[in-house]
């Protein structure tokens, strides 16, 4: 399946929950925010919002990564547009 | 039916019950939390204070969630005395609840002024932020010259209220009981970066000042330094640290010294009986010292670690402990153990007029970090103190 992975960097404060949750989905950039990255590499540059291929254990994880945020600054898609996390 | 009891409902808690919940359907797991609400998250409190999220997001979990998932949340009441002996918990409505196995989240207190005056602020639970969000409403009416704001300590928390004032346009000082920012862990050079940034935005610091004498009639006018100047406050944001009560602990035979120890597992010496969160000094095997952390990620992540535990899957807790914060725009992180007097060795990394990055040593390892300004090599250096002994 397809998830949009979106990090609002006003949120974010570098807690770093999600980086130790889902390596493979966000990393730290210079400014102490969290970036998505599709599996640990990021082709067309840094961004705070990523469309990523996964299998439903890599979404289970991803979930579990943006409930662990602090500040909620994690919003998860489904292919059609669908909020997945945090419930709308 | 295995009866689990939790005392305190924050994430250490919440986090364990639903680790022990994903694992068992039938358990029996009941939250006793001495707030009204439910688990919400702390670390939203300033944007919640900022007006950046609303009021209902700060709750990470809905009354609905712990019906959801059979979990009995238990608010507003207190655990006055523990009986290991007997395995029960008696409470503030004098009720004794038995248990099978407990575990002890009650994390800690805030460190409170001698006095109160209206205008005196915390800011460690939700209905201290709403406190603040009415005192600076109430301050913003004000004519913009009589707006003022002053801030006692030297931390994470005085850090927060600086980018509160200056987010409200709120002129302010701060007055510290140290000779700088967290003056026992960080270098001059560090501390003179963070001083330089308070200064450049227009505030000053009052350094080695005892706790300040409030002034006012029925709320807060200004605060008296101790060479008896006035400084004129209508807001005093207090942040000088967080206390353990040890006495229900001591009561009950559970050892505790700076928190309740524990092992790596989260076990104390008692059997059936656990400590995670803010309260819990475990066994670090990352820096391989009994440690106490008190910060959002290393509750969660040992909430969710003695769950599983609980839970019959019994897992070492094992993180490398990260703090991160700023001061008016500027990056701070903390990583691992940066106790100054458990470290042979603090090279200095970066030393520039407005960055730092300290490193700590213990037996040749790099135990701990201090980035302030840069935080570029935080990923890299958060592998390296994770590397095994």
């Amino acid at each position: 399946m397809k998830l949009r992975i979106v990090v609002d960097p006003d949120l974010c404060i570098g807690a770093a929950s999600c980086v130790t949750v889902a390596p493979e989905s966000f990393v730290l950039n210079v400014e102490n925010k969290a970036e998505v990255v599709d599996k640990g590499q990021a082709p067309d540059g840094p961004s705070y919002e990523r469309t990523v291929e996964m299998t439903e254990n890599e979404k289970n994880n991803l979930i579990t990564a943006a409930q662990s945020c602090p500040t909620l600054a994690i919003t998860i898609f489904a292919e059609d547009g669908t909020q997945i996390y945090p419930n709308p | 039916m295995l009866n689990i009891l939790i005392i305190g409902g924050g994430i250490a808690g919440t986090a364990a019950a639903e680790e022990v919940r994903k694992r068992d359907p039938q358990v029996s797991i009941t939250i006793i939390e001495d707030e009204q609400h439910p688990c919400y998250s702390r670390v939203l409190l300033p944007h919640y204070v900022k007006a950046k999220v609303v009021r209902d997001k700060v709750f990470i979990r809905t009354p609905a969630w712990y019906v959801e998932n059979n979990i009995e949340l238990m608010s507003g009441v207190r655990v006055l005395e523990i009986d290991i002996e007997n395995r029960f918990v008696r409470t503030s409505e004098d009720r004794e609840l038995p248990f099978d196995k407990l575990l002890i989240t009650t994390g800690g207190e805030i460190s409170l002024l001698h006095d109160d005056l209206r205008g005196v602020s915390y800011l460690r639970t939700v209905d201290d932020a709403d406190h603040l969000k009415s005192l600076i409403s109430e301050v913003r009416t004000l004519k913009p010259q009589a707006r003022c704001g002053a801030i006692y300590g030297g931390g994470f928390m005085a850090c927060e209220y600086a980018n509160i004032f200056k987010h409200f346009e709120i002129p302010f000082s701060i007055i510290m009981r140290g000779q700088g920012f967290w003056s026992r862990i960080l270098s001059e050079h560090s501390q003179g970066v963070l001083a330089d940034q308070v200064k450049q935005h227009g505030a000053k610091i009052y350094f080695n000042e005892p706790m300040p004498v409030l002034l006012g009639e029925d709320e807060l006018a200004a605060v008296k330094l101790k060479n008896g100047a006035e400084l004129p406050a209508r807001i005093l944001g207090v942040g000088i640290g967080l206390e353990i009560d040890h006495k229900i602990f001591a009561e009950a035979k559970i050892p505790s010294e700076r928190g309740v120890l524990t092992n790596e597992y989260l076990e104390t010496t008692i059997s059936g009986v656990y400590a995670a969160g803010d309260v819990a000094e475990f066994t670090d095997t990352v820096v391989n010292r009994r440690v106490r952390y008190a910060n959002w990620m290393n509750a969660q992540m040992q909430g969710r670690a003695v769950g599983a535990t609980m839970a019959g899957e019994r897992r070492a807790f094992r993180l490398v402990s990260s703090y991160a914060t700023n001061l008016l725009g500027m990056h701070i992180v903390f990583l691992g153990d940066i106790n100054r007097d458990q470290t042979d060795e603090i090279r200095v990394g970066l030393a520039t007029e407005d960055a730092s990055q300290e490193l700590f040593f213990r037996d040749g390892k790099l135990v701990g970090a201090v980035l302030i300004g840069d935080v570029s090599q935080r990923a890299v250096l958060t592998q390296h103190i994770g590397k095994s002994l």
